[in-house]
């Protein structure tokens, strides 16, 4: 076990070092510059890049910023003055988090508890209707969900503000668009699985054994049916919790996603990287923890060593 | 007591219909031991699925299963079905490690099972667990409570499926080829749990198997089921010593034949029908060394004859005379 | 027969069919088109649907039909290409990494797993800034990204079927490692591909108006299913007709694509149902 966190340990350190390179020089090879915009005179702008290192040498550059990174300094907005990467990440992910985790839970819930039915009935109508809703959901992307939600339920219907978020359930429909996608992936990877166990062996013993449908399919069946889910849920998560830039410039939320795509149009080298970096950050911790929890689940795994 | 009659079941594939079980008639007094016997995809298995009511959700399926105080199981609603799982009736499946739930502890399985069953609470069912498991050959119950069935041998996961079938002093047990995945040695150890258990409650005991050693050492009756149909029935004695239908004698030959010297390993020529070739005579025909014309454009019924019950033409017509 | 017999549903044929008609009009260039699809009319913005613009027009007065045609032709031509290089790239990867196993299986796993760590639509964005949106740059980018999970099921598959007899013996008898791949390899994983091609046309279509939506789509006046769509975002509060038929447009496109892939990849599969399943 221990082996096996340093091994992923140090491969997911080999991810980030790998990641960092990447966008360092693939921001650096963008045509344009972070000033380009301003019409400044070539003085100051002589003085902008000094003051931001960027008229030193690439890798006199790319070993500053590997330096300031092995301290957490993700350094200075270009195009933000006076703020720090940190700063802007410290102010945008909790609103980004908040909706993304509401999402997360939401996706996670509705997916498991839709995959078992659908599972449980897959030959009688109920379980083809949800099949063909998970379809459709797979089919609608999240920006005609979002969008649509909007104009019903805010515009015409009047149950929502648009894009004022005072109460708690203002964030209603952001976190139904959100989680639309996910709770359809989810439910049809329940399915699959748990229509697999569910013709096994041990279930079918299980209930000649007398034991009643709920505990067959909650404590029998469906802890078998999970890795899968859970393995997709890990990327999910990271995906959800920093935010969908769409999703946040439909909703308007103020939130890391939309700060990430409108850095890379605006050049803002450290911006983008530091998100980069963050982002990357996230996604590699929420994997590992999803194969820890499925390395945990199966007691094949665990004790693999005894008797 | 458990009276089957007329059991058929027949499955609608590719717009054909295939009779898997046709005609299937026994009973049974409490305490009996019945082996049915049979070559693999005879359907053995399924006759025995129909006592747990495991069918019941099939169309096809037809016949009374009189037994436990019901008048036709076949037609019980599913809440009947799960208090006689519960109650009456203990169920050995044929692969050990796979008929546990790999994420759950044996324990809890097991006193899940045993609360089910007793309808007492989970945690006083621990100890009846552990009550349960030492006389079937546990040396330390308490560990083996705690682990997983991946850490059991194939033996000792059947002795938690026996332990989880008779939890309840059932009033039948059915075991579906309990032995047919362990190794020799274990074989015996198994049946001899399974015996003893037994002698202990009375219970009725519904071994199948396609091992005929099982068979004729330790149960008293035998049915021998091929292509779906009950060839044969009678005392483990009688039709060892006369075997009546020729597919019977071919089996006691091959089964008697094995433990003499010079005499060569006896084997019935041919190979078994498929379950699912449509045929209108007898099954055996092809195979059989003592057919007659009738044999193949009618299939035989299924007649008494001294004491037993034999499906085949040389018989039936001695009958009708 | 397999193949065949994919056809005796109707619900693949009834996908089938709108696939087919989506390309044949959408190829069928201005033969279909009741306007030109880039042609201004600042007199006629922002119509709602009537009878000379079936589905209303745009801000600056193109009919939207015509707009919506012309960039499905654009939407499938990037989904086409960004298919090609998935199953090309992903099935030559996959197969030699599994195939020949040792070093290079290791080397391209690795590479495999690097890919499969570093989020995708970072990769894309990146991509298609320093390549300048457009077309080609467009389809590039996806299929830099596409490729990687095709490869690792193929090599999976390719892993397995190593040491097959068949495999064996056509080894023994001297066939080159590409003979191996294109007569023994493919075949036996074509299923496989051919459900992942099915499933890549709509991821393609989506992560291209995505592109688009991020404004990274393709360069004016040209116009793709997701420039209609992020153009009818911009004022979908007040026009919505310029939103929702190209989402409609678009989803029923996919929806089609994603029903087909769900049903082939159900009927190679071969459901082996056991008697017992509904108990």
């Amino acid at each position: 076990m221990l082996a096996y966190v340093l091994k992923r340990a140090g491969f997911n350190l080999g991810v980030m070092a790998v990641v960092v390179t990447l966008t360092f020089f693939l921001m650096r090879l963008l045509p344009g510059d972070p000033f380009m915009s301003q019409r400044v005179n070539p003085e100051i702008k002589a003085n902008l890049y000094s003051k931001y290192h960027l008229d030193q040498p690439v890798s006199r550059q790319y070993a500053e910023y590997l330096s300031a990174l092995s301290r957490f300094d993700l350094g200075e907005s270009l195009k933000y003055p006076g703020r720090t990467v940190n700063q802007i990440i410290a102010e945008s992910f909790p609103v980004s988090a908040a909706v993304g985790s509401l999402a997360l839970v939401l996706s996670v819930v509705l997916g498991v508890a839709m995959g078992v039915l659908s599972a449980v009935w897959h030959s009688r109508w109920p379980g083809r209707l949800i099949l063909a809703l998970t379809t459709l959901g797979l089919s609608i992307p999240n920006f005609a969900v979002g969008a649509g939600l909007i104009y019903i339920f805010a515009l015409k219907l009047k149950m929502f503000p648009v894009a004022m978020y005072e109460r708690p359930l203002d964030l209603m429909l952001p976190v139904l668009t959100l989680s639309a996608w996910p709770a359809a992936v989810i439910t049809r990877l329940i399915r699959t699985e748990m229509i697999e166990v569910l013709n096994k062996d041990y279930i079918i013993a299980a209930r000649v054994r007398g034991l009643g449908s709920a505990s067959v399919i909650l404590r029998h069946a469906l802890p078998n049916a999970l890795p899968a889910a859970i393995h997709y849920t890990g990327p999910l998560a990271a995906a959800l919790l920093t935010g969908s830039f769409i999703v946040e410039k439909i909703f308007a939320l103020p939130g890391l996603g939309q700060y990430y795509i409108t850095s890379i149009g605006n050049r803002d080298y450290n911006l983008v990287a530091g998100i980069t970096i963050f982002y990357t950050f996230i996604l590699l911790v929420s994997t590992f923890l999803a194969d820890i929890l499925t390395f945990l689940m199966n007691p094949q795994c665990r004790y693999r060593n005894e008797s | 007591m458990i009276k089957v009659e007329g059991l058929c079941l027949s499955v609608n594939k590719k717009k054909s219909t295939f009779r898997l079980v046709r005609d299937v008639n026994y009973s049974l007094e409490q305490g009996e031991t019945l082996a049915i016997v049979g070559e693999s995809g005879s359907g053995k298995s399924l006759i025995t699925y129909a006592l747990l009511g495991m069918l019941n959700h099939l169309e096809g399926l037809e016949g009374t299963v009189e037994a436990f105080g019901q008048k036709n199981i076949l037609k019980a609603s599913s809440k009947e079905i799960r208090r006689l799982r519960r109650n009456k009736i203990g169920y050995i499946p044929q692969n050990p490690r796979e008929s546990l739930t790999p994420t759950l502890r044996i324990g809890s399985q097991l006193a899940e099972v045993v609360a089910a069953k007793t309808g007492k609470s989970r945690r006083s069912c621990r100890l009846i667990s552990r009550n349960l498991l030492q006389p079937l050959g546990f040396s330390e119950p308490e560990k083996v409570l705690q682990m997983y069935p991946h850490q059991l041998s194939g033996g000792m996961c059947q002795r938690v499926a026996v332990a989880m079938a008779i939890a309840s002093s059932p009033a039948a047990v059915v075991a579906d080829e309990p032995t047919s995945s362990l190794d020799l040695l274990t074989k015996y150890e198994i049946i001899k749990v399974i015996k003893s258990a037994q002698e202990e409650q009375r219970f009725t005991l519904v071994l199948v198997t396609h091992d005929l050693d099982l068979a004729f050492k330790y149960c008293n009756k035998i049915a021998v089921v091929y292509g779906g149909r009950l060839f044969e029935m009678g005392t483990a004695n009688e039709l060892y010593v006369r075997p009546r239908h020729p597919y019977t004698r071919g089996l006691v030959r091959c089964f008697t034949g094995a433990g003499m010297a010079n005499s060569g390993l006896h084997y019935i020529p041919g190979e078994p029908v498929s379950i699912y070739t449509q045929f209108t005579g007898c099954r055996y025909f092809n195979r059989c060394q003592m057919r007659l014309e009738i044999c193949e454009v009618k299939e035989p019924p299924c007649v008494r004859t001294d004491g037993r019950r034999v499906a085949c033409w040389l018989y039936g017509r001695d009958e009708g005379k | 027969m397999v193949y065949l017999r994919v056809f005796q549903n109707r619900l693949v044929l009834v996908c089938v069919a709108l696939i087919v008609l989506y390309i044949l009009i959408s190829f069928g260039g201005t033969v279909f088109l009741p306007h030109h699809p880039n042609a201004q009319n600042l007199d006629q913005a922002n119509l709602t649907p009537c009878p000379a613009h079936w589905l209303g027009t745009d801000y600056l007065g193109r009919d939207l039909f015509s707009r919506i045609l012309s960039g499905v032709r654009i939407s499938l031509i990037i989904a086409f290409f960004a298919t090609l290089i998935n199953v090309t790239v992903g099935f030559l990867v996959g197969s030699v990494s599994g195939l020949l196993g040792g070093i290079v299986d290791r080397f391209l796993t690795g590479l495999i797993d690097l890919f499969w760590c570093i989020p995708p639509f970072l990769i894309v964005v990146m991509l298609t800034v320093v390549l300048e949106p457009g077309i080609k740059n467009i389809f590039i980018a996806l299929g830099v990204v596409f490729w990687v999970p095709t490869a690792r099921i193929i090599r999976g598959e390719v892993f397995l079927l190593r040491n097959a007899q068949f495999i064996r013996i056509a080894r023994m008898n001297g066939a080159s490692y590409a003979q191996i791949i294109f007569l023994h390899v493919l075949p036996n994983c074509f299923p496989v591909l051919l459900t992942t091609a099915i499933f890549s046309v709509p991821d393609a279509v989506l992560a291209e108006a995505f592109l688009s939506i991020v404004g990274l789509g393709v360069t004016a006046p040209d116009a793709s299913l997701g420039v209609l769509i992020s153009d009818g975002l911009q004022s979908f509060r007040v026009y919505p007709w310029q939103w929702f038929f190209p989402i409609l447009t678009l989803s029923m496109f996919v929806l089609c694509f994603n029903i087909l892939g769900d049903l082939i990849h159900r009927s190679f599969r071969g459901r082996s149902k056991g008697i017992l399943g509904n108990d």
